[in-house]
């Protein structure tokens, strides 16, 4: 969730930390911070650019190409129209993902066949003129590349910082109020919390509110003001909207996003007009599960046909004409407009997994919807409702802004949270701390928790928001991550009771592992998720990857066949692999083990043989190939094939391999193979040759291996083939042809040898 | 490039190689039963009782989001999805065995989310559990720490920080020290000096209620550590989808 730091602050009363410190503290208390960044009120991802460089695009006579250094690591390019742009220019930059006020957004965009990331913004663009021609703005020097425009027009800053708040406090932190407090507990800092007031104003009777069914709606504060002038927001709510993430709409909409990012209380209003009311019974607001068939066209005008899951809000004296759906989104027909002078306010709480499922059904997660599947706690309403129409009045208001009715159904009403008992040794038993009394009274009072209780067990109740807290193992999850992991001691397990009993299946795959690759079989994991096989995926990333596999063979003979390419590379006759993997085969799944053996001229079923010869004689078990078997892969059933074998009483005579192996990346460039021979007397042994040739084959020499060896009277000639390759291109015959002959001369120039 | 020459130098004929999967697994194996642990395994093809439910995440509950699933065309009571976690293993193997608990469970599970250097649809994951009487946290760090320091043979700093999973509370997510930087901040550890490595946590109630055993009596820790991770830092392997396509030039370096 995007917090704004300035936002933030408003809810505690001392100065915060520099965002990175603040960053700091909740990653090791509460949650991570995913990133930190500035951002203007006014102008987001506007920046100030540089230009290096202007000159005429290419394929556009009217359009100019510039670089334009935007304090990122390099320059960008930029397709501009401007008819004033030139080199040496300080101008404003719409960078790509932001919005302009004409709410154009910039994307990254090719523009006759030039690449374009970003916009260099006319006034009229910035909305500080309404036509400016062909001309781009042109700002005064003495600027920094990337600085925000906000800043240069001292239209105000502020700094973003994305936390990632935890699933299990989604609850409480998906706001601003929600976060500070979290802060300030941390921080040890004073939070200020909203003000709820006690309402004693006695209202017309002219909204009613009709909760058909409590399960669905434990609670709805519906509330009807009169005299609201719908136009835009002033520019401090339109920033700090913005900074969030949000566009600002009108005041109306803008005020119930601003409160629900204050508060986390998803909020929404009401077209009045738009319902049917008549003088005995005023406006009557149902909730109601929807019917079969139902249909409603929301705010993005797409009809939806309601699933059985969703919960509408009604005008019941309409029929009970479905008006938005609950807690997802509202409906087009009652959505405020220019017109609008009424509201109906509704600060609800409906059922946490229906809407989930509901807003998935309508693949339409909304900022409301998540809040409530994650069980928003029903007393935000009653602080979020105040806050709504005190800020409506503020920005919405004229002389005759009045709340005629306010009406509170709560069905459902929380209960006061069960005390919690607390000790300091439930707290240590668990964590192995040395947590005192004293520092867990603390802790609860920093987290705002009530605390009562004296000697050695404190009872302690969360603040009524806090939906996630119920047994005493959250409470000690809350001492233990505001004390701090880091602070715990390490402590040895103590002796196991018994030694550890050796798992067959586990020793046997990795005995026959040490086996293979003793007698020089590589080993490899293909892919589990295949185009074709007995068990289907219902939701597959890709058709090719629809089924889980039934059989290793497949696999397998893919990764022969393409490393029987590379058998020159590697010097080698013969590729040998072999996987161990579950297959699910004949309605159930099954570890299997296959070998399979590849040479140049395809499936070598004689060095697969020898394979199961040894591996047979290695295990003392009889094993059998059908010969028939296509394409020399062989695959059984690892756990029939060991049933029969001694458990060992430890691993002990596994292989160690713990080592320390450094992975070099594998060129995609095409290798290139060099054959040469030389005479050499019969004493001399290959290794000197091989020598030679290395020594003077430079970098990109990558294998270098005897082929051949042929003999007469005292001389000996030895074969090598060279394999080069470059990690960065294709090599050209030229310059492998330049070290070669760089070996020749090398190989030349000892007494007593000669190339052939 | 000295050691990339030898190895390729070796013929191929003499030697096999090693799956880095196989290696990690080997040697947490090793490091894991010198402290009493024993290995475990389940099925890859698993239902939503031993994934989810039994794990303290229900349906409809926001916690499974934490998990993209591939669901089964033809679900039945025993076997309806891929297991996204090895994290069922705990719940199968105390249903089965009476505590005290040691065991690591290694093994395939399934994610389905579009695959990049560092994701993948079937990545490995090792899962480890201790039940027994006073188990705590603190037991937790020392397991931890100790694995993590002869796993990657080296002198890395450690931190605990709060995390969130549905079957452990409180749950932590350790960091080890940036291996590229030793913590001064780069590239690879996005400046901040530390590499997420694993999550783990004290075993919830509800997940020892659902197994029958009571709360009161027995408690322990559990861990989760994406083995693909690990041998992405351990060898330096730069994109984790090599590990998956058959390639003899990456297994031939191992």
């Amino acid at each position: 969730m995007l917090i704004s730091y300035s936002w933030l602050q408003d809810f505690i009363k001392e100065p915060l930390p520099a965002p990175e410190e603040l960053a700091d503290k909740l990653l090791m208390h509460s949650w991570e911070v995913e990133d930190i960044y500035p951002v203007g009120n006014q102008y987001p991802g506007v920046v100030v650019g540089y230009v290096q460089e202007a000159k005429k695009h290419p394929n556009a006579d009217r359009l100019s190409l510039c670089r334009v250094d935007i304090g990122e690591e390099k320059p960008v390019e930029i397709v501009c129209g401007g008819a004033n742009v030139a080199t040496g220019q300080w101008v404003p930059v719409a960078t790509v993902g932001s919005v302009l006020p004409n709410g154009v957004k910039i994307e990254a965009a090719e523009i006759r066949g030039v690449e374009s990331r970003g916009m260099i913004c006319s006034a009229a663009e910035l909305g500080e003129e309404s036509d400016s021609g062909r001309d781009i703005k042109v700002l005064e020097g003495g600027l920094r590349p990337g600085q925000l425009y906000d800043e240069v027009q001292e239209t105000g800053v502020d700094t973003v910082l994305d936390v990632d708040v935890l699933p299990n406090r989604a609850s409480d932190c998906l706001s601003h109020r929600g976060v500070a407090r979290e802060a300030a507990a941390v921080l040890g800092l004073t939070f200020i919390d909203y003000h709820i007031p006690t309402n004693s104003e006695k209202y017309s009777e002219q909204l009613t509110v009709d909760i058909r069914n409590s399960e669905r709606c434990r609670r709805y504060i519906g509330a009807m003001v009169t005299g609201v002038k719908v136009k835009e927001s002033p520019e401090w709510l339109k920033g700090r909207l913005r900074a969030v993430g949000l566009r600002p709409i009108n005041n109306i909409v803008d005020a119930t996003n601003y409160i629900m990012y204050a508060t986390g209380q998803p909020l929404h209003a009401f077209d009045a007009g738009k319902f049917t009311t008549d003088p005995q019974n005023g406006y009557r607001v149902g909730v109601r599960p929807a019917e079969k068939d139902e249909t409603i066209i929301t705010l993005d005008d797409v009809e939806h046909p309601l699933p059985e899951e969703a919960t509408v809000i009604t005008d019941e004296l309409n029929d009970s004409r479905p008006m938005a759906v609950a807690g997802v989104m509202g409906g087009k027909d009652s959505g405020v407009t220019s017109e609008t002078t009424e509201l109906i306010l509704e600060a609800a709480v409906f059922d946490p997994a229906l809407t989930r499922s509901t807003a998935r059904r309508l693949k339409n997660v909304t900022d409301a919807s998540k809040r409530f599947e994650n069980r928003v706690s029903p007393v935000l309403a009653e602080l979020a409702m105040p806050a709504l129409i005190e800020l409506l009045k503020d920005i919405a208001g004229g002389s005759e802004f009045t709340v005629l009715d306010q009406a509170d159904e709560y069905p459902r009403p929380v209960q006061k949270a069960e005390p919690i008992k607390i000790t300091p040794s439930d707290v240590n038993d668990l964590l192995g701390s040395s947590v005192s009394v004293a520092e867990i009274q603390d802790i609860m009072k920093r987290l705002r928790f009530e605390v009562s209780g004296g000697g050695n067990e404190l009872t302690v109740r969360p603040p009524a928001d806090r939906t996630d807290i119920t047994r005493t193992v959250d409470v000690i999850e809350e001492v233990g991550r505001l004390y701090g992991y880091n602070k715990i001691a390490e402590q040895e397990l103590p002796e196991p009771s018994q030694a550890p009993r050796v798992n067959p299946e586990f020793y046997w795959a990795n005995k026959i592992r040490d086996i293979l690759t003793d007698a020089g079989w590589s080993e490899v994991m293909t892919y589990t998720l295949r185009e074709k096989g007995e068990l289907e995926i219902a939701n597959p990333l890709a058709r090719d990857k629809a089924y889980f596999r039934s059989e290793l063979s497949e696999g397998l003979e893919g990764a022969l066949e393409k490393n029987s390419r590379y058998l020159d590379l590697w010097g080698s006759k013969t590729v040998r692999v072999f996987e161990i993997g579950k297959v699910y085969q004949g309605g159930r799944e099954v570890l299997k083990l296959a070998l399979g053996a590849r040479n140049k001229n395809g499936p070598d079923t004689e060095e697969l043989q020898k394979g199961l010869d040894m591996l047979a004689i290695q295990l003392r078990l009889k094993i059998k190939r059908k010969q028939e078997q296509k394409n020399a892969v062989w695959e059984t059933d690892l756990e029939e094939l060991i049933k029969d074998l001694p458990t060992p009483e430890d691993h002990s005579d596994l292989k160690d391999l713990s080592e320390n192996i450094t992975y070099h990346s594998i060129s995609p460039y095409p290798y290139c193979l060099r054959d040469v021979a030389v005479w050499v007397p019969e004493k001399e042994l290959p290794d000197e040759v091989e020598r030679v040739i290395r020594d003077n084959s430079g970098e990109l020499l990558v294998n270098c291996y005897l082929t051949d060896t042929f003999q007469k009277e005292k001389s000996i000639s030895y074969c090598f083939r060279l394999v080069f390759q470059s990690h960065e291109r294709t090599l050209r015959d030229e310059e492998v042809n330049e070290i070669m002959d760089r070996v020749y001369s090398a190989l030349d120039d000892r007494a007593g040898w000669q190339t052939r | 490039m000295e050691n990339f020459h030898n190895r390729l130098k070796q013929d191929p004929s003499s030697a096999g190689h090693y799956h880095p999967i196989t290696r990690i697994n080997r040697q947490f194996n090793h490091i894991f039963q010198q402290m009493g642990f024993e290995v475990a395994d389940g099925p890859e093809i698993e239902n939503e009782w031993y994934n989810f439910d039994a794990l303290n995440i229900p349906a409809d509950h926001p916690a499974r989001d934490m998990w993209d699933t591939f669901w089964l065309k033809d679900p039945d009571r025993t076997a309806s999805l891929l297991r996204t976690h090895t994290s069922p293993v705990q719940v199968r193997y105390m249903e089965e065995h009476e505590a005290p608990v040691r065991i690591i469970a290694p093994g395939k599970i399934f994610r389905n989310e579009a695959t990049d250097a560092t994701h993948e649809a079937q990545p490995f994951q090792i899962e480890g559990l201790v039940i027994d009487k006073g188990i705590t946290l603190a037991h937790l760090r020392t397991v931890l720490t100790r694995a993590m320091k002869e796993l990657f043979h080296s002198q890395l700093k450690f931190r605990f920080r709060p995390s969130y999973f549905p079957f452990t509370e409180p749950s932590v997510e350790m960091d080890l020290s940036c291996f590229a930087c030793q913590g001064s901040g780069c590239g690879m550890c996005k400046r901040t000096g530390w590499i997420e490595m694993l999550g783990a946590g004290m075993v919830h109630p509800e997940v020892l209620n659902n197994v029958g055993l009571d709360p009161e009596k027995w408690q322990g820790f559990a861990f989760g550590a994406g083995t693909d991770r690990l041998a992405m830092f351990k060898y330096g392997l730069d994109d984790i989808r090599l590990l998956y396509n058959g390639d003899l030039r990456v297994v031939n370096q191992f």
